[in-house]
């Protein structure tokens, strides 16, 4: 583990994945640390979203563990239910309402309940225009329904997101506008593993990139030390 | 959990396929409630003038021979309930008039669906045929795609990475669901008592709120099992479509098909006899005797001749009383024997024909509930049954105080054309049905109470199960 993020937050040892005959993870080893971007990049089935699964607590895995912010101080660990985000490929949510009112909605579902300034200023630091907040989302484009999906992940108040393909699809402002989303909330030490394909943004945002095939961490490369250029090489000798 | 229940309820508020449904319920239910109150209005006005019209003409029958008044015979009326404007059940077919004669058990007649030809085809638009059976459907549409459709959209992976309890989501969804069709029920519920009350024919007593109460308890109950069983096939299915085709099918089985193989099979199990077998055995059984060997004939001689020694006379017209009309009531106590052997033995196949459906409701939720929805409403067959017995049984008493009149009267043995007078008729008691508690209706249920209450902890377990088991992704 060569990177500056000295706190680790997100831990995986010995991660092991068996879907019948099919191995989706083998002994994955990873250490994530605090305000990190960690962007996994790999094929499809490459076992970058089984990862996410089994942080989320979606998946048992079949053996090793993953562990949550545990520390010397806090042996147990973050609570994953209450500390971690998740924003899906499609924040689909529900067309039949509001920005505002989904926000509202998944943040009670948290437990949390704010007044409709608050909702507003969780939807304006996740780049959501004013006018967009009350019309019902089946108006939204992608890029505002993965906004309102930063909403919701900063509502909670989460210290780590946990992202699959977030920028897949979105137009190249809208690309933009996410990841600099991304690194202002890294920046108030949110830490972030996103999985993606995207191997531009993925050097853009990231501080360190992983590169998966068939379930196997194969290299971890801090993004300061590699061109864009130099990681498609990689990746494309890799896969 | 409270949240899933709001945002339920306002995400199907918003659905306009759900407005329209709901629409289309609320003009069946309009329709529905003026029908059977229309239909029960007349009913109420019918049964009191037909039986203050006979009650009249019984009382001013003036001097008449009694055994006359016997065969030319009596009527008495099945009554009525409030409550059969929420089900009529088997009343609406079997007949509400019944001709008391001397000797003579007669079956009922003129039943309401009579002349009806076309309700008679395809079934009345009654209240208890849209809860029981079109309620079902729009809880299927509520509930077939409360989890494959969170699935599909991948909010589900959102609903647990909020940590939501995925037993609070499962019950939230139920609840929401419930409230969504009981409000709609008791829309219809109100629609209904309110129709009853603008056309003054409601009618109601404490007892019949009594039974609306418990009747909507029952169909909340239903509901609450319909519901269950929807979120739960729709968390186990691929996908919100074969969600939808299963559970469609499932209610077609349920509530088409099932009803109609066990009533088939009831009648191929315990099949009633040919009434002309039924009409053959009786008349032996009164001509010769129940056991063969005591003819009608032998059976009054020997009558006669104790009658003789009893007042130690040597003619029949020596004796201070009518031996006609002793032995008419002894011939009449001797045929209600035989009625009875023939009549119970007719009741135990229809009992064992209607267990058949009882027992069912193990397996069909459906077919306890419209059993204890007839019951409660009183218009099953239990209430048809008890109606039969007491009418015989005024019978037996109304011919017993002509014979005893004919016998004690005044006359003599022989005489034929004597006259009572025409006061005697108002000292016969005019037949009063008397009406069962809810308790002995629901008694005679208790089979598909067991069911019902199996399955409500058969429902509950589901939930509670497939929340724990069920899959995220």
């Amino acid at each position: 583990m060569n990177h500056t993020h000295t706190e680790e937050i997100i831990g995986i040892r010995n991660l092991t994945m068996r879907f019948e005959d099919h191995i989706a993870l083998n002994n994955m080893n990873l250490s994530i640390g605090k305000g990190e971007i960690f962007c996994l990049l790999g094929q499809n089935g490459a076992g970058k979203t089984t990862t996410i699964n089994i942080l989320l607590g979606f998946l048992k895995p079949t053996s090793g563990e993953v562990v949550i912010g545990r520390s010397e101080d806090d042996p147990r660990g973050f609570d994953s239910r209450k500390s971690v985000a998740y924003i899906p490929e499609v924040v689909q949510l529900y067309g039949n309402m509001t920005g505002m009112e989904n926000l509202d909605f998944f943040s009670r579902l948290a437990g949390f309940r704010y007044d409709a300034t608050k909702l507003a200023g969780f939807l304006v630091k996740a780049g959501l225009q004013v006018e967009a907040h009350e019309k019902r989302m089946s108006a939204y484009s992608k890029g505002m329904r993965q906004k309102v999906g930063i909403g919701i992940a900063l509502a909670k108040g989460a210290r780590i997101i946990l992202m699959d393909e977030p920028t897949s699809g979105l137009d190249p402002k809208a690309s933009s506008d996410f990841i600099r989303i991304c690194k202002d909330l890294a920046k108030e030490g949110c830490t972030i593993l996103m999985a993606t394909h995207d191997i531009f943004n993925a050097v853009n945002v990231g501080n360190r990139i992983g590169i998966m095939k068939e379930g196997t961490l194969v290299h971890t490369i801090e993004t300061s030390r590699i061109s864009a250029t130099e990681l498609e090489k990689l990746y494309l000798e890799t896969i | 959990m409270r949240q899933i229940i709001i945002h339920f309820m306002r995400n199907a508020w918003r659905n306009q396929y759900l407005k329209i449904f709901a629409c289309i319920m609320s003009v069946a239910f309009v329709i529905s409630a003026v029908n059977n109150v229309l239909v029960l209005k007349v009913q109420f006005r019918q049964y009191d003038a037909a039986r203050n019209e006979l009650r009249n003409a019984w009382i001013g029958q003036g001097p008449k021979n009694p055994h006359s008044s016997g065969h030319y015979g009596h009527y008495v009326f099945r009554p009525a309930y409030a409550t059969h404007a929420l089900d009529n059940g088997i009343a609406q077919f079997t007949g509400s008039v019944l001709r008391l004669e001397a000797h003579m058990q007669h079956l009922p007649q003129f039943s309401p669906a009579e002349g009806r030809t076309e309700s008679s085809r395809l079934g009345s638009l009654s209240f208890s045929w849209l809860m029981l059976v079109i309620m079902p459907l729009f809880i299927i549409l509520l509930g077939h795609d409360a989890i494959s459709n969170e699935r599909e959209k991948g909010n589900l992976r959102l609903h647990a990475a909020q940590g939501l309890d995925m037993r609070k989501l499962l019950w939230g969804k139920v609840l929401g669901i419930l409230i969504l069709a009981s409000s709609m029920a008791l829309a219809g519920l109100i629609i209904q008592l309110g129709f009853q009350s603008a056309l003054n024919a409601s009618g109601s007593t404490g007892q019949d709120l009594l039974h609306t109460l418990v009747w909507g308890i029952l169909c909340l109950v239903y509901f609450f099992i319909i519901a269950a069983v929807s979120v739960t096939g729709s968390t186990w299915s691929r996908s919100s479509m074969s969600s939808l085709l299963l559970q469609v099918s499932v209610w077609v089985v349920m509530l088409i098909i099932m009803p109609r193989i066990t009533a088939a099979m009831g009648s191929r199990l315990h099949p009633f006899e040919q009434r002309s077998f039924f009409n053959n055995t009786l008349r032996q059984d009164r001509e010769k005797g129940i056991d063969g060997h005591n003819p009608m004939d032998e059976r009054n001689e020997k009558f006669k001749d104790s009658l003789l020694r009893h007042y130690k006379v040597k003619t029949l017209e020596e004796l201070p009383v009518n031996a006609d009309g002793l032995a008419m009531q002894a011939d009449e106590e001797y045929a209600n024997l035989v009625y009875d052997k023939h009549f119970n033995r007719i009741r135990e196949t229809m009992t064992r024909q209607n267990n058949i459906s009882a027992y069912a409701s193990l397996l069909d939720p459906y077919l306890a509930v419209r059993n204890l929805s007839m019951s409660i409403t009183q218009a099953d067959y239990h209430h048809q049954l008890r109606f039969l017995k007491e009418a015989e049984n005024y019978r037996r008493y109304l011919i017993g105080a002509l014979n005893e009149k004919m016998a004690y009267g005044g006359s003599k043995t022989g005489e034929w054309d004597w006259t009572t007078d025409a006061d005697f008729w108002s000292s016969v008691n005019d037949f009063r049905q008397s009406r069962p508690d809810l308790m002995w209706a629901l008694r005679n249920n208790h089979v598909e109470l067991i069911c019902i209450s199996a399955w409500v902890m058969l429902s509950a377990g589901l939930l509670f199960v497939t929340a724990a088991k069920m899959k995220i992704i």
